[in-house]
C-alpha cells in the first residue's frame, strides 16, 4: 500500500516539476510584453487600453498596466473620458516594449490625390525628434496622435496596392 | 513596379486637427505597343521628333534616302549616334548627316545585326533596318515602349557596342516564370539570352511553337526543332526567296526540312519579321534569324514578353502572314532550279561587314578605311559555344556574273493538274459512293475512272510528308491523300479518313457546286 502511495506521490510531483519549469523557463519565452502608461497633463492616469492586431481586440485593459502578448505588431489604443490616442507597436520575443501615452493628444487626417481623384497611399508617420515609427496607415485616414513634431512619409505604388488589395479580398 | 513617395512634417497640437494632403503628380504609365506596317515611318519619326537630348540606332543596313528622311525630322541641337553594320551603311549615314546638317557620329561594327532605336525615354525594338524597304514594304514587327526598365537596358547595350570600356550586364531570363516589370516584358540581346533563351522556351513548350523568320540554315532550324518534345505543334511562316539562297543568307534545305517537322509552313514573299511564340503565353521579338550566324556570332537583340496584349496583337499579326502555305512541290521545282543556278554563280568569301551590299553602294565605302580597319572588342556571344556546322561557305556573290539560265528541263515532272485531277477524282468517288464508302472502294473507282492521273501520283507525293521515300502502297497515298484533303477541304468539302472508312462532308449546295464544276472534267462519271 505505502508503495502504492509513495510511486504515485513521485509521479506527481514530477508531473508539477515538469509543468511548473514549462511555465516558468519555457513558455514566456514565446511571449513578449508590453508595459504601458498613460498621463494627462503630466499626471499617470487610469486609461482604458486596447490592444488590436488586425483589426481584432486582442487585450483590454486598463494602465498602467504589464500584459503579455504574442510576438507581431499591434495597435494600441487608449480612451480617457473623450481623449483617444493610438499608435503602433512591435512586440517581439522575450522583450518588453514600453510605451507611455501623454494626453490630451491632436488628430491628424490625410488624404492622397493623383490627377485630383483620392487615391491609396501607404503613409508612415514618424517622430521627428527619434525616427521613431508610430504608425503606418493607408490613406484615407484619421489618427489620434501625441502631441508632437512627425514626418509623414506617403508612398504611392499603384499595381503594389492592388496587388494587395486583391490578397485582402481572396 | 513604379511608385512614388512623398514627405511632409506636421505638428500636431493637443485638441486640434491637423489636415494633411499628399498630392502626387502625373504618373507616367509604362507603356508597350506593337508596331507594324504601314506605321514603321511614322513611329520611326515620331519617335526621333520627341527626343529632347540624344537618338541612338543600331541598324546593320542602312541607305541614304531613309536616313536622311529620318534625320530631318531631328531637332538641331539633337545628338544623334548610329552604329551600322555594314560598310554601306556607314557611308549612307555619313553622306545623309552632310546633306541634312545633323550633328552625327557613327561608329562601324560588322557583327552587329541589332535593330533598335532609343531616344530619352523610350525605344523601339524591331526587326526593320533603316531602309525603304524595312520602312515601308516589308512585313516587319516593332515594339515601342516606354518602361524604364527596358529604355536604360537598350541604352546600356548601345553603349556597349558603342564604346568597349561600358560596362553592359544583363539577367539571364530563361528559368522565371514571371517577368517582374510593369510591362511584362524585358529587354533580351546575345550578350547573355539569345539565343539560349530560344532553346530554353522551346524545351518548355507543351502545346504549339510558331516560328517566323525569313532566313533560315539547315543546321540552325535542326538545332531549334531538335529542342521541341513530341506532341507540340510547329508552325513556321518563311521567306522562300531564291536569291536569298543564292546570296547564302538562307538556305532552301532548311526550309525543306521544316516541312518535314512542322504541322504548317506558310511562305510570305516580303517577310522580314523575327518572331518566336511558345504556347500562346511568352514570344520573343527580335532581330535573330534562324541561322548559325543570328545564333552565333552576330549580336541581334529583341524583347522577350509575356504581356497578354502584345502576345495578342503578334498572333494577329501572324495570322495575317498566313496567306499561303508551302507548297513542296513548288519548293523541290525551285531547289531544283536553285541548284542549277547555282553553277553559273561566282562565289568568294564574305568580309565582315560587306553583308552583300550592291555593288553601287560598295562604291561609296571605299573612302572608309580608319573606321572600318579598327578592330573592335565585341561582349563575348553567349552562343559562342554553340556547335552549329556553318553552311558549305559564307559566300558573296558577284551578281554581274550571273549568267542568264534556262528553266529545269521538264520532261519528268508530272504536271500540277493531275494532282487535282486525283484529288477531285477521290471527291468525285465519295460521291458516287453515297458519301461513304470503304478506302478499298475508293481505291478500285479512282482506278478505274482516272487510272492516269492515278499512275502519275506515287511519282511525287506533295502534302503526305510522312510518306516521302518509302516505298508506299496505293492505299497508303490514297489515305495520307485523303488526310490532307480533310485537312484542306475542298470548295466545302471534307474528306474524312476514319480507319478504314471514307466519309465526305460537305453541304448539299457545295456537293451541287463542285459536281457543276468538274461535270465537263469527269465526263465519263454520272451522278445520281
Amino acid at each position: 500500500m505505502d508503495i502504492f502511495l509513495i510511486t504515485f506521490l513521485l509521479i506527481g510531483t514530477i508531473i508539477l516539476t515538469a509543468y511548473l519549469v514549462y511555465r516558468v523557463f519555457v513558455k514566456p519565452r514565446v511571449k513578449g510584453f508590453l508595459e504601458c502608461h498613460a498621463y494627462y497633463n503630466m499626471t499617470e492616469i487610469k486609461a482604458s487600453l486596447k490592444a488590436y492586431k488586425e483589426g481584432k481586440i486582442v487585450k483590454k485593459s486598463k494602465t498602467p498596466c504589464l500584459l503579455s502578448l504574442k510576438p507581431g505588431s499591434y495597435l494600441l489604443e487608449v480612451i480617457y473620458l473623450s481623449e483617444i490616442l493610438e499608435r503602433d507597436v512591435e512586440i517581439k520575443v522575450g522583450e518588453k516594449a514600453l510605451i507611455e501615452f501623454k494626453l490630451p493628444g491632436g488628430k491628424l487626417e490625410c488624404h492622397a490625390y493623383h490627377n485630383s481623384k483620392e487615391i491609396s497611399a501607404i503613409v508612415e508617420i514618424y517622430r521627428k525628434e527619434t525616427e521613431e515609427l508610430v504608425a503606418k496607415r493607408t490613406t484615407p485616414f484619421t489618427i489620434d496622435l501625441e502631441v508632437g513634431e512627425y514626418s509623414l512619409k506617403a508612398t504611392y505604388a499603384p499595381e503594389k496596392l492592388e496587388a494587395e488589395v486583391k490578397k485582402k479580398v481572396v | 513596379m513604379s511608385s512614388l513617395m512623398q514627405t511632409i512634417d506636421v505638428e500636431i497640437k493637443a485638441k486640434t486637427i491637423a489636415r494633411i494632403t499628399f498630392p502626387f503628380k502625373e504618373l507616367r504609365k509604362p507603356s508597350i505597343k506593337v508596331i507594324l506596317r504601314p506605321h514603321i515611318s511614322k513611329n520611326v519619326f515620331d519617335v526621333v521628333k520627341r527626343s529632347q537630348k540624344e537618338t541612338c540606332f543600331i541598324s546593320p543596313f542602312i541607305t541614304y534616302s531613309p536616313m536622311k528622311s529620318v534625320l530631318d525630322h531631328v531637332k538641331d541641337h539633337i545628338l544623334v549616334r548610329v552604329i551600322a553594320g555594314t560598310k554601306s551603311a556607314y557611308a549612307a549615314v555619313i553622306n545623309a548627316s552632310k546633306d541634312s546638317g545633323k550633328k552625327v557620329l557613327v561608329k562601324y561594327r560588322g557583327q552587329v545585326h541589332s535593330k533598335v532605336l532609343t531616344s530619352d525615354n523610350e525605344c523601339l525594338i524591331s526587326s526593320f533596318n533603316i531602309t525603304q524597304a524595312g520602312l515601308e514594304k516589308q512585313a516587319e514587327v516593332g515594339i515601342l515602349t516606354n518602361d524604364l526598365n527596358i529604355v536604360s537596358n537598350v541604352k546600356d547595350y548601345f553603349n556597349r557596342l558603342w564604346n568597349r570600356e561600358h560596362e553592359y550586364k544583363e539577367e539571364y531570363y530563361g528559368g522565371k516564370i514571371e517577368l517582374d516589370t510593369p510591362t511584362q516584358t524585358v529587354f533580351v540581346s546575345s550578350v547573355t539570352n539569345l539565343p539560349y533563351l530560344i532553346f530554353d522556351l522551346l524545351k518548355q513548350a507543351k502545346k504549339d511553337a510558331i516560328f517566323v523568320s525569313p532566313f533560315l540554315d539547315y543546321e540552325a532550324v535542326k538545332k531549334i526543332t531538335d529542342c521541341i518534345n513530341r506532341g507540340v505543334q510547329i508552325n513556321a511562316i518563311v521567306k522562300v526567296d531564291e536569291r536569298a539562297w543564292e546570296e547564302g543568307r538562307s538556305d532552301p534545305w532548311a526550309i525543306d526540312l521544316l516541312v518535314d517537322r512542322c504541322k504548317r509552313v506558310w511562305e510570305k514573299p516580303d517577310l522580314h519579321a523575327k518572331i518566336l511564340i511558345v504556347d500562346n503565353s511568352c514570344a520573343i521579338i527580335s532581330s535573330t534569324n534562324i541561322t548559325h550566324i543570328g545564333l552565333g556570332s552576330n549580336f541581334e537583340a529583341g524583347l522577350y514578353t509575356k504581356n497578354p496584349d502584345v502576345i495578342n496583337s503578334l498572333k494577329t499579326f501572324i495570322e495575317s502572314l498566313k496567306v499561303k502555305p508551302i507548297d513542296e512541290w513548288e519548293l523541290e521545282r525551285k531547289i531544283r532550279t536553285y541548284l542549277k543556278v547555282m553553277k553559273s554563280i561566282e562565289v568568294k568569301f564574305q568580309d565582315e561587314g560587306d553583308h552583300y551590299c550592291d555593288e553601287k553602294e560598295l562604291e561609296l565605302t571605299r573612302g572608309i578605311k580608319a573606321e572600318t580597319e579598327k578592330g573592335f572588342e565585341y561582349p563575348i556571344h553567349s552562343g559562342y559555344d554553340l556547335k552549329l556546322e556553318q553552311p558549305p561557305r559564307r559566300i558573296r556573290v558577284i551578281r554581274r556574273k550571273i549568267k542568264k539560265y534556262k528553266p529545269v528541263d521538264e520532261v519528268f515532272r508530272p504536271k500540277p493538274v493531275d494532282l487535282v485531277v486525283i484529288e477531285d477524282a477521290l471527291i468525285l468517288g465519295a460521291l458516287l459512293c453515297n458519301r461513304h464508302c470503304k478506302l478499298d472502294d475508293l481505291i478500285r473507282i479512282v482506278k478505274e475512272k482516272v487510272s492516269p492521273a492515278f499512275c502519275y501520283f506515287p511519282f511525287k507525293i506533295q502534302f503526305p510528308i510522312g510518306l516521302r521515300g518509302k516505298n508506299w502502297s496505293d492505299s497508303d497515298i490514297l489515305g495520307a491523300c485523303l488526310k490532307f484533303l480533310g485537312e484542306r477541304g475542298r470548295h466545302g468539302i471534307r474528306l474524312i479518313h476514319r480507319k478504314n472508312e471514307v466519309h465526305l462532308e460537305a453541304k448539299e449546295e457545295y456537293v451541287k457546286e463542285f459536281v457543276r464544276r468538274y461535270k465537263s472534267t469527269f465526263s465519263t462519271l454520272k451522278l445520281s
